[in-house]
């Protein structure tokens, strides 16, 4: 049979293209068939003579020699031929070269040598029709995808199974470079097939596999080996370039975050993927891979939602440490480092889009000191980290992380009144515990309040004075404690020393923050005094009313101390034409009045309840002397009038009242003092007539 | 250089205080109380001053003490003879107290016997009502003493009659009719009252309790008790914004029951005991009515009860 189709084709091929002009009319078509029936003779001769494994590859050699007719003769029958033959190479070399029955592991099976050698034919049919154009490049294609398919479907049924994907790889490394180097578009197709049964295979056999190393190391390579070619596994001119390399990274990072999914215990998930996204970040910085960073963000949103869902309600200890905290910490560091140097688009970069990452990292911060910490140190704590980001934020000039600074430094301020100032000292505890945790946070608002104070910039937020509010924070602190800690009846005392405080620091420093607060105290002194120690007593105190008298008298001799530093803020007032709103409106330029009539004010009153109806006049008049002599000492008009309008209360209340109804003690008690203090009054203006023309 | 050393000064300075935090064991509530506390403080100050003006005379505090005490009285269901003698028993030691108190007032104390109630409240006019929750708790007639001597106090110092005054006043009420009165639930009393006013009834009572020859010994067995209670019933939320809720809801719930903690009250219980140089060393009298409260018919006391519990700490 071999030998009449090689008849056939002398007949068909030499002899017709000999003797052209014998072949016209009905002889060339008889001719061509003489060619298929060469061909259809080899065929059955070749399957006559070589058995079982050895047909395919006689039959993928008779294509090659159809090949090269092809390539030689330029005829599209002997084409139409090579295709046949490799149709039935292909179905012969699966259906019986293949021995699918035959899996790993075994002994060596002949399709060791049989598929590798055909694939080697149908690579060399590939080959000897490069360059050839129309038809036979279909022939050339199939020839290669066929070869790849041997050659792949070998590595399926004779390698391990956790390294089928591994060698594949290699495979499809291999067609990539070949495809490169020979600018086969077929090749690099096929490597992309691969890279998907890579995948598949890694997500469905690796990742379920029973030894550890057949898990990782499969993985890692693969992973490994797919973001190495992703830049190289095209043509370099190929229109899809991007897309495909963006696909092998994305795939190469989905299964490295899954293998860690699958393999990590919960608790250790999140820092994995966290640092899993860092490395992406650096791997960005180092070779500028555009999709990295996408990846990188996606990797960290999921390690949040991860530390968020599972790492902040975790109880476990690791080596008797919490691993909540172990493992949010590593979390919130990378969040910090990948705010730092991960890459973003160019429309962005300008904006502080970044510091997303930086609020993450500060809120989980925020959230493991609330659990680690005890309740009542969670603000102390929290202000402490505050302190922190605002130091950073400070010495790499990042506004963010200021801002994320006072926003912990007001939650720290508004937590002190759930806890911290209800917080009860417990037997053997020598320091208050309201003491210890809420001070140092007032000396942290005043430290940051000073740092902002050396800078003179722009505010940091719209409309917000932030120095400002740090620093009514800690006088608030102070206050707060002080109202806390103080027995209910000497807060007035403690508020009136503070205020003292605040006054003398205002004018230190010259600062209106602290006229303010001082206004305010000065203002809350007197509130508290006047309802609470003079209307808000017990009706039935013990010890009568000498010690509420003493207790208010002490706030007020503490407000009057206040007055000298008042007059030295006043020179200083008027001089100054810029004044703030809220300064204005609390009339800090004359705080001398506040503490003028806030403590006359207190004292009237408290004469007026706690006096007996005998002595009030007398005390009323004291009072009113007082008054006036201060008024002419410091020059000030109102204290004068003040003192004035008093005595002349007192003298229409002997008229009214006291002439009538007092008992006669009493009656010349009253008469004898009044008198002597409106002819002392009398007699200092007759002596001080100039000084009193000019104030008026 | 001086700014680092400032700063590394508080870091140690906050690192102290965090040290000392950490060590204690504390059992700290996150709540709104101090809050809470500071508002009732200022609204009980505001308010003194038009209370005292505005003040209703004895007569009249009298009549509407006893007609309130009659509308909840009638709500009790018939009760045994047991627990006629558990009341009587404690009249017996209220009688003892009131003798002590500034105001003259026909004092007089009633026995709520439902167990669940571990609470005591006082009526404007001298009506104190105790729960048999609360007789149950207790294991000395001197912390009985204590306990109706604090809510005389409450009596004796206006602070039931304000409360009255100020519920007029919010709900527009005629005190002089009946129907007004029935519109005052029993809740306005158990409530408690301003820490400020709960600590001065502990305080007074203390005293009063002393003038009556009781220990107080008595009142800060009590009190201890009840820290520790207190301390078991802290419960802590698990994540920040739990706290959160926590802390709304009982913010809401609690604006009229802003007492004191117990330790707080503890402390100021020793405090009155030195200041006024009371006998501590003088023998607790046993409660005589210990078999009849606990005894299997009357229902079992609900120690754990937290709201209870709550309501009179």
């Amino acid at each position: 049979m071999l030998t009449c189709a090689a008849l056939f084709y002398f007949n068909a091929q030499f002899l017709r293209r000999k003797w052209k002009e014998l072949f016209t009319g009905f002889d060339e078509p008889a001719a061509i068939v003489q060619g298929y029936l060469g061909c259809l003779t080899a065929f059955l001769g070749v399957w006559a003579i070589f058995t079982s494994d050895w047909t395919a590859i006689a039959w993928a050699v008779l294509m090659l020699g159809a090949a090269c007719g092809v390539r030689w003769l330029n005829d599209r029958h002997i084409l139409v031929q090579s295709c046949a033959l490799a149709v039935a190479a292909t179905v012969q070399g699966l259906v019986v070269d293949g021995h699918f029955s035959i899996q790993y592991p075994h002994h060596i099976a002949v399709r060791y040598t049989a598929l590798p050698v055909l694939a080697a034919i149908f690579y060399a049919v590939a080959w000897v029709l490069s360059g050839v154009q129309d038809l036979r490049i279909y022939l050339r294609t199939i020839a290669l995808w066929v070869g790849s398919l041997f050659l792949a479907l070998l590595v399926w049924f004779d390698v391990a199974p956790a390294w089928v994907a591994p060698v594949w790889m290699a495979f499809a490394i291999a067609l990539s470079l070949v495809a490169r180097r020979l600018r086969i578009n077929t090749l690099a197709y096929q490597q992309h097939v691969l890279a998907v049964a890579v995948a598949l295979q890694l997500f469905y056999v690796n990742l379920f596999a029973s030894a550890t190393r057949d898990r990782y190391l499969p993985i890692l390579l693969c992973a490994g080996a797919s973001y190495a070619i992703s830049r190289f596994c095209t043509l370099k001119e190929a229109a899809y370039r991007r897309e495909i390399a963006w696909a092998h990274t994305w795939a190469a990072t989905a299964l490295l975050t899954t293998l860690a999914w699958h393999e990590s215990p919960q608790p250790w998930l999140a820092p994995i993927w966290a640092i899993f996204a860092l490395t992406l970040v650096l791997t960005d910085r180092i070779f500028t891979v555009e999709e990295l960073p996408w990846q990188a963000h996606l990797l960290a949103l999921i390690a949040v939602f991860q530390t968020v869902a599972c790492n902040l309600f975790t109880d476990e200890k690791w080596r008797a440490i919490d691993l909540r905290l172990i493992t949010v910490s590593i979390v919130v560091a990378v969040l910090y480092a990948m705010a730092r140097w991960v890459r973003l688009p160019e429309s962005v970069r300008e904006s502080e889009l970044r510091h997303i990452y930086t609020w993450v990292a500060s809120s989980l911060a925020a959230w493991v000191l609330w659990s680690e910490l005890q309740p009542v140190g969670v603000a102390l704590g929290i202000a402490v980290f505050g302190l922190l980001l605002f130091e950073c934020g400070e010495w790499k000039q990042i506004r963010q992380l200021r801002l994320q600074g006072y926003a912990a430094m007001a939650a720290a301020f508004g937590r002190i009144f759930f806890v911290n100032l209800t917080a009860a000292t417990l037997p053997g505890e020598w320091l208050s515990p309201r003491i210890y945790t809420v001070a140092p946070l007032a000396l942290i608002y005043f430290y940051v309040w000073s740092r902002l104070q050396s800078k003179q910039s722009k505010p940091e937020i719209r409309g917000w004075q932030v120095r400002d509010l740090i620093a009514y924070f800690g006088s608030a602190s102070l206050a707060a404690l002080l109202y806390y800690e103080t027995a209910t009846e000497w807060i007035v005392v403690a508020w009136a020393a503070m205020a003292l405080l605040l006054f003398t620091t205002a004018w230190l420093l010259d600062k209106d923050i602290f006229l303010e607060q001082a206004v305010l105290l000065t203002a809350g002194t007197f509130g508290r005094g006047l309802a609470h120690n003079i209307f808000g007593s017990s009706y039935f105190v013990s010890g009568g009313w000498c010690g509420r008298l003493l207790v208010v008298m002490i706030a007020c001799a503490l407000l009057l101390a206040a007055l000298p530093i008042a007059f030295q803020l006043r020179k200083r007032y008027a001089e100054r034409s810029e004044i703030s709103r809220i300064g204005r409106l609390l009339a800090i330029h004359r705080s001398e009045q506040w503490l003028f009539f806030a403590p006359m004010l207190l004292i009237a009153v408290l004469l007026a309840v706690k006096m007996r109806p005998g002595m009030l006049t007398l005390s009323w008049g004291i009072e009113g002397l007082i008054a006036i002599m201060l008024g002419l000492v410091a020059s000030q008009r109102s204290y004068r009038l003040t003192g004035m309008s008093l005595l002349l209360l007192c003298v229409a209340k002997i008229i009214v009242f006291d002439a009538w109804q007092l008992g006669q003690r009493d009656r010349y008690i009253t008469f004898i003092a009044l008198g002597a203090a409106l002819t002392l009054v009398s007699t200092l203006y007759g002596k001080y007539r100039e000084t009193i023309r000019r104030l008026l | 250089m001086k700014r680092l050393l400032v700063l590394l000064a508080i870091l140690a300075v906050s690192a102290g205080a965090l040290y000392l935090a950490q060590r204690s064991r504390r059992h700290d509530a996150v709540s709104t109380d101090a809050v809470l506390n500071a508002a009732a403080e200022m609204e009980r100050d505001l308010s003194r001053a038009p209370m005292h003006l505005t003040r209703l005379s004895d007569e009249s505090e009298i009549r509407i003490g006893n007609e309130l005490a009659v509308g909840y009285l009638s709500a009790e269901p018939p009760r045994s003879a047991e627990m006629e003698s558990v009341e009587k028993y404690v009249s017996k030691v209220g009688d003892h107290l009131a003798v002590h108190a500034h105001r003259r007032l026909p004092y007089r104390f009633h026995l709520i016997t439902d167990p669940n109630l571990i609470n005591a409240f006082a009526l404007p006019g001298g009506h104190v009502f105790i729960g048999l929750g609360l007789l149950q708790q207790m294991t000395s007639e001197d912390e009985l003493a204590c306990v109706l001597g604090h809510e005389i106090e409450h009596i004796d110092h206006y602070h039931a009659v304000e409360r009255i005054q100020i519920e007029a006043q919010l709900k527009r009420l005629d005190l002089d009719a009946i129907a007004a009165l029935a519109q005052i639930p029993i809740g306005l009393w158990q409530a408690g009252y301003s820490k400020e006013q709960e600590l001065e009834a502990d305080r007074e009572g203390i005293r009063l309790a002393a003038a009556a020859g009781y220990s107080p010994q008595g009142a800060v067995n009590l009190m201890n008790r009840w820290a520790e209670l207190h301390r078991e019933y802290v419960i802590h939320a698990s994540t920040p914004v739990d706290e959160l809720s926590q802390v709304t809801i009982e913010g809401l719930q609690g604006y009229f029951r802003s007492h004191p903690l117990p330790e707080e009250r503890l402390e100021q219980a020793r405090k009155v005991i030195v200041e006024d140089g009371l006998d501590v060393t003088k023998p607790l009298t046993p409660l005589a009515i210990t078999p009849l409260i606990h005894q299997k018919n009357a229902p079992a006391g609900a120690a754990n009860d937290g709201e209870s519990i709550q309501h009179e700490q």
